[in-house]
This record gives C-alpha cells, sequence and structure tokens, in this order.
C-alpha cells in the first residue's frame, strides 16, 4: 500500500560562515491515512524542518518527499499546499485585520472548500473548539493567545486535506481544551480517516498519539511509545 | 473569502492608509482629470476656431528675392548707391489655376489690377484730386513718369470672396457678383456713389482707357452695383484712382487685357482660401513639389496670423495641460508606488501566511490590485465631483496667464504698458482698432467641461497608475518563500 506520506533519503542542511550545518540526515519515514503521529526531539532537533518539509513550505536539499507516490515537487509546492495539507503554525499565523470567521473562512476558499453552507461549518468548528459565535466574529487581535490558537486549529481542520500537520498546536492552551484538541486529532485520524503529524514537546499528546517519531541530531527513529514518552 | 473580498476587507480595515491612499489618488486624478479636460476644451476651441477661420495663401512674386536680384544686378553693373527698380512679374493663369485642384482648398481668387481713365463718366473726386487735375488734365502721373488713370480696375475671379466683400467693407446692393463665368467678359460692378453720379445702372456700360496708351479701352457692361464703407487712405484720396468710390470690380481678364498684350493670361496674385490651417504646410508643400510654377520668382505666404493669434494661448494651454497629464502620471505613479510598496512590505507576514496556506501568487498580486483599483474608484468619485470646478479655475487661470503674456508680446515697445496711448500718441484710429480686434481675436474664454471621454480616459490612467504602482512592489515581495517570510515573521 502506497504511504500517504513518505519523506525518501531526505537531507537538510544549511551552510554558515562556509561550515554545512546538517538539519536532516538521510531521513526515511512513512506516514498513513488514519494514523495520529507525533514527531518529539530536543529543540533544535530539526522538527520545525521537518514540518516545513512535510506541508511543502521548503522543499529539501537532497532526497525526496512523495504524497501518494507522487514527488511533490512535481504536484507544485503552492497546490500541494492548497489542495493535500493543512498546517496549524506554532505562532497561529492569522490574518490580523479579519476576525476568526473570516480567517476560517478565508483559508476555506483558497483551499476550494466543498461544504455547501461554509459559514456555518466554520462557526461549528470554532464552537468545537471553544470559540463561541460571539467571539468569532471578533478581531482574532482582540482574541487572548489561547483562543488564537484554536482559531488556527479550527481554520486547519475545516480545510478538507488528508493530511494535517501541527507545530506545537497546545503550547498556548489550557490543560483542557489541549485534552479537546488532541481527541478531535484522534477522532480525525481514527474516525474520518486523515493522517495527522504532530510536532510537540507534550508527553500526553506522544501518548495519545499512534507513533512516535523522534528526531535526534537530525537522524530520526520510530520509538515505541513509552520509551519515547520517557525520553520527553 | 476570495481575494476580492479580501482586498475590500483590508481597505475598510486599514482605514488610515487607506485614506492616504484616496488622499494621493484623489489629487492625482483632480490634476490629470483637469489637464485632460483642459486639453479637451483647448482643443474643441482650435477646431471652432480653424473651422471658423481658415486660412489662406497667397501667391505672388517674391519680392525679397527680386530685391537680392536686383541689388546683384546693380552691383554688377557698377550702379550701387542708385534708386532701386523692382520689375514686376506677372504671374502665369494656368500655373495660378493648377493650384486650385488641391484637395486642400475651398476657394480660391486671382488678382490683377491696375488704373484706367474713364472715358464716358464721370470719376468721384476732392478737392485735391480735383486741383491735380486741373493742372495735369485727367489722371495724373506719378514720379518716374508713369501714368496713373482715375479710376481702379481691380480685376478678380470673383468679388464674393474679394477681401473687401469678405470682410463686409463692401455689399452689393444692386445687381449681381462677378464670377468665373464671366472670366473674358467685359463686365463690371461699380460704387454705388460712382452709379449714382453718373446716373449709371445695372445694364449700363462705361468706357475706361489704359492711361498710358489710350487707343487700348474696354467697354464694360454694368452687372452689379457695390457700395463700401471703406474711406480710403489720406494719401489715396489726393489720387482720384485711389478713392475707393473709383474702384471698378472687373474680370481679371477685363483687366489684363486693359494693361496690354504682355498682360493677356496673367495675373497679379493669386489667394487660395484653405478650410484648415493645419492643411497649409501640406498646401505650399504640394505646390512646390507637383506645380509648374517657378518658385525662384514667385512664393506661397502662408497667412494664419488670425489662426495663430487666436489659437496662440489655448495652444500654450493645452500643451501645459499635456506635460501636467504626462508628469502627473508619472510622478503619481512613483508616490503610489512607493505607498503601496512600503504597505506591501509592511503586509509580507500577511502574504506569508496566505502562501502557507496555499493561495496562488497571483491572486495575491491580483488582491493588491484590487485593492489600490478600489481606492482608485473612490478616488475617481471624488476627482469626477470636485474635477469640473478644478479643471474650470486652472483652465481659466492659465488662458488668463496666457493670454495677458500674449498681449504684453504683441504690444508695441512705445506703449510703454499704458493704455492711454492708444487714443492719443499713437493717433491712428486704424492702429488702436485692428489692436482691438486683434484682442477680440484671441481666445480669452475656455469651456472646460468634464466630458465622458475625460472621465474614460482618466480611469484609463487611473488604472494603469494604479495596476503599476501595485505590481511591481508585489513582484519584488512575491519572490520571498512562505518559509522564509514567516520564519523571519516569528
Amino acid at each position: 500500500m502506497t504511504a500517504l506520506l513518505e519523506f525518501k533519503d531526505i537531507s537538510y542542511w544549511y551552510n554558515q560562515a562556509n561550515k554545512r550545518h546538517d538539519i536532516l540526515k538521510n531521513v526515511n519515514v512513512e506516514f498513513n491515512k488514519g494514523s495520529f503521529y507525533t514527531i518529539i526531539g530536543p529543540s533544535g532537533s530539526g522538527k520545525t524542518t521537518f514540518l516545513a518539509l512535510a506541508s511543502a513550505l521548503d522543499v529539501p536539499k537532497e532526497g525526496t518527499v512523495l504524497y501518494e507516490g507522487k514527488d511533490i515537487k512535481k504536484i507544485g509546492l503552492t497546490n500541494f499546499r492548497n489542495k493535500y495539507v493543512s498546517i496549524v503554525f506554532q505562532s497561529y499565523n492569522l490574518l490580523p485585520y479579519m476576525t476568526a470567521l473570516q480567517n476560517v473562512l478565508t483559508a476555506m476558499e483558497i483551499t476550494g472548500s466543498k461544504q455547501p453552507n461554509k459559514k456555518q461549518f466554520a462557526l461549528q468548528m470554532l464552537e468545537k473548539m471553544g470559540i463561541s459565535e460571539k467571539n468569532a466574529m471578533q478581531k482574532v487581535l482582540t482574541l487572548s493567545g489561547g483562543q488564537q490558537q484554536r482559531v488556527a486549529i479550527a481554520r486547519a481542520l475545516c480545510c478538507e486535506s488528508d493530511l494535517i500537520v501541527a507545530d506545537e498546536p497546545t503550547g498556548n492552551l489550557d490543560e483542557d481544551t489541549a485534552k479537546e484538541i488532541v481527541r478531535i486529532f484522534q477522532e480525525l485520524a481514527h474516525e474520518v480517516g486523515k493522517c495527522v503529524i504532530v510536532v510537540t514537546h507534550d508527553p500526553s499528546i506522544a501518548e495519545a498519539s499512534d507513533v512516535v517519531v523522534k528526531l535526534t541530531k537530525g537522524s530520526l527513529s520510530v520509538k515505541n511509545k513509552k520509551e519515547a514518552v520517557a525520553s520527553i | 473569502m476570495n481575494f476580492l473580498k479580501r482586498s475590500w476587507l483590508s481597505v475598510k480595515t486599514r482605514k488610515g492608509k487607506s485614506l492616504l491612499q484616496i488622499i494621493v489618488f484623489s489629487a492625482i486624478f483632480v490634476l490629470v482629470l483637469a489637464g485632460l479636460s483642459i486639453q479637451s476644451a483647448a482643443d474643441k476651441s482650435s477646431d471652432l476656431a480653424r473651422q471658423k477661420l481658415g486660412a489662406d495663401v497667397t501667391l505672388q512674386q517674391d519680392m525679397d528675392k527680386m530685391r537680392e536680384k536686383m541689388q546683384e544686378q546693380m552691383a554688377t553693373s557698377g550702379e550701387g548707391g542708385g534708386r532701386m527698380r523692382i520689375e514686376r512679374t506677372p504671374i502665369d493663369v494656368t500655373a495660378a489655376e493648377e493650384l486650385t485642384t488641391y484637395e486642400q482648398i475651398k476657394g480660391y481668387n486671382f488678382y490683377s489690377s491696375t488704373t484706367g481713365l474713364a472715358s464716358d463718366f464721370e470719376p468721384i473726386e476732392n478737392e485735391s484730386s480735383t486741383e491735380n487735375a486741373e493742372e495735369e488734365g485727367p489722371g495724373g502721373m506719378i514720379r518716374g513718369g508713369m501714368a496713373l488713370g482715375d479710376v481702379t480696375l481691380q480685376g478678380v475671379a470673383f468679388t464674393d470672396s474679394e477681401t473687401d466683400f469678405m470682410e463686409g467693407n463692401a455689399t452689393i446692393v444692386e445687381g449681381r457678383h462677378l464670377t468665373s463665368e464671366d472670366l473674358d467678359k467685359n463686365v463690371a460692378v461699380i460704387e454705388q456713389s460712382l452709379a449714382e453720379n453718373n446716373d449709371l445702372s445695372v445694364g449700363d456700360s462705361i468706357t475706361v482707357a489704359n492711361p498710358s496708351d489710350e487707343s487700348i479701352s474696354s467697354t464694360l457692361e454694368i452687372v452689379g452695383i457695390y457700395s463700401t464703407t471703406s474711406t480710403g487712405s489720406d494719401i489715396g484720396m489726393n489720387l482720384a484712382a485711389m478713392n475707393p468710390y473709383n474702384k471698378i470690380y472687373v474680370p481679371y481678364t477685363a483687366a489684363s487685357t486693359l494693361k496690354g498684350t504682355d498682360y493677356a493670361g496673367t495675373i497679379d496674385s493669386a489667394i487660395y482660401y484653405i478650410d484648415d490651417p493645419a492643411d497649409m504646410e501640406s498646401f505650399v508643400e504640394q505646390a512646390k513639389n507637383e506645380s509648374s510654377i517657378d518658385f525662384d520668382t514667385f512664393t506661397l505666404n502662408a497667412n494664419d496670423q488670425l489662426y495663430q493669434q487666436m489659437v496662440g494661448p489655448i495652444e500654450n494651454v493645452a500643451s501645459f495641460s499635456k506635460n501636467v497629464v504626462y508628469l502627473v502620471s508619472i510622478a503619481g505613479a512613483v508616490i503610489l508606488g512607493l505607498i503601496v510598496m512600503m504597505s506591501i512590505r509592511e503586509r509580507k507576514y500577511e502574504m506569508g501566511v496566505l502562501l502557507a496556506i496555499g493561495e496562488k501568487r497571483w491572486k495575491l498580486i491580483g488582491q493588491f490590485i484590487a485593492e489600490i483599483l478600489l481606492v482608485a474608484v473612490l478616488s475617481l468619485g471624488i476627482a469626477t465631483v470636485s474635477g469640473n470646478y478644478v479643471a474650470d479655475q486652472m483652465g481659466q487661470q492659465l488662458l488668463n496667464q496666457e493670454v495677458t503674456s500674449a498681449e504684453t508680446s504683441n504690444m508695441p515697445e512705445s506703449f510703454g504698458g499704458r493704455g492711454g496711448m492708444f487714443g492719443g500718441q499713437l493717433g491712428g484710429r486704424m492702429g488702436a482698432t485692428n489692436m482691438m480686434q486683434n484682442q477680440q481675436a484671441v481666445i480669452d474664454e475656455l469651456n472646460v467641461q468634464v466630458t465622458g471621454n475625460d472621465l474614460g480616459m482618466l480611469a484609463i490612467i487611473g488604472a494603469i497608475i494604479a495596476i503599476f504602482s501595485a505590481l511591481l512592489p508585489s513582484l519584488s515581495v512575491l519572490r520571498l518563500q512562505p518559509k522564509v517570510i514567516l520564519t523571519k515573521q516569528d
């Protein structure tokens, strides 16, 4: 069976002062639909770069990122981001001059959501994330950090892609909301059949995931969950 | 939310920046609209003036060349310092007729003038000419021994296009005008006073003779009587032939016949009336290239002085307005481009987010262009409302300056800017009258109206400014990758 997303011999580095700094070294890993993955690792281990490559925000220096067996470069990076992946950013990356609802609707419009009533759907998703209709109508800058994070997650979930990648999605959330978000990720993976990849430092999220991928100094290893959680 | 909705939202949210852009755009639009409207009004006025005035080109002997030739001859023959004698060379009528077929002309007239002795009627005479006549007999002698008759025979092809008739100084009161049908006929149109004094009417005949050779005479049938308002000149009043009442219009063929056989088939000059002064140059060019006229002897003098005088200030205004349109458009595009560039740089983050979500780059550019176009549309509305007033005021102000400048440059130095000298030192009524007429001839009012065409042109210019000012800065930022933008933002 073809993996939904596959990293094949991926290496990534940058040069600084004529010195090469390796971020990822010959990484090979597969991600499948219906599973919830967490990427863990210490700071500087290459998690964010890994996520940037998975979401086509960047391209590897060596190797290929395949989506359903196709090189994402051939799919087109913009096209890939538009149709095949939803991203939850660590720093929310919401459009400040829009309301929460408008942020979600904008993403749905851009990704060509086929929902018949986009506004209704967006409001429902925001509600599910703990954003009331009143808050949904407010400019995002007037919302708290936690609320903005929820809007960012709602924005990603409203798009109909099979792949959801998230960078520290619960970093700014209280424990209850974080648990709710994790539950939603599980639901999306197990019931809706999506592939969810989350970069986290949070052991509870890693524990809730199906597969834990550990990055250490650019090298990747798929760990036993207990062992992995313990290493965080 | 598509990019058009986003642009509307962005303009609405960024009130301060949008207002600044609207102010800049409105200022640009008002100036461009004023420039366009003034240009249109000036063009319209020039066209009207052209249609009204037309222009004329005179074919005549080239006096400058003739003078140079005579000076050379005098130098060669060693007669330096003696009196220069200018020899008149008549124009071959067939050559002059060639030009009448050119498409630029709307009419023409041929002139051949001479004086004659009234054989069987009495010319109108005044005191001084009567005294001279008593001493010298009929007619007179001018210095050098050449005989001068007591009537002037003004040979023309048409009387209706003769200068005095065209300017309203002479009008037919009985009978008819002379036309080209009358060529080779012995017919005449005489002045009313002359007719009354001699009890002559249409159908009667008069006889005039060549003052140098009385054996050459012509009997002319009167086919028309005209009245003149001309008073003639003071010098002219001393000579009967120069008295305006003694001017007899005849076909140029009749005048040439009376001059003698040497003048058969010739004229003194020809005037070609041109519909549009703009065609004058091409007419002269065509004549020089195609006609059999000897341009070493003759010249075509273009006379569009009145048109030039009339449209001079307005053309300057139109030219200035055109420059205003160009300058404001370019400067406006640069200023707006800088404002938009600053705005876009500030919005790198937004672009990074949208690109990360998967928005297409052309749609981002589309959003910026739509935003600036939205501002442009609002500014266009402001310009439409205020443009007419500004254009009118600006146009009038510019024209007034130009008219004043034109009047100052046309005024003789001796006037010294004192209006009182018109009737005082100048003394001659003609000078003052001409000056007044000339001043009236200048177009000193512009009917500046913002038209649909002006607005259409403004919309096109505005769209070009908007697109360029948004497109160029967008391109530089859009080369960046979303990850780079977002990383920098973080």
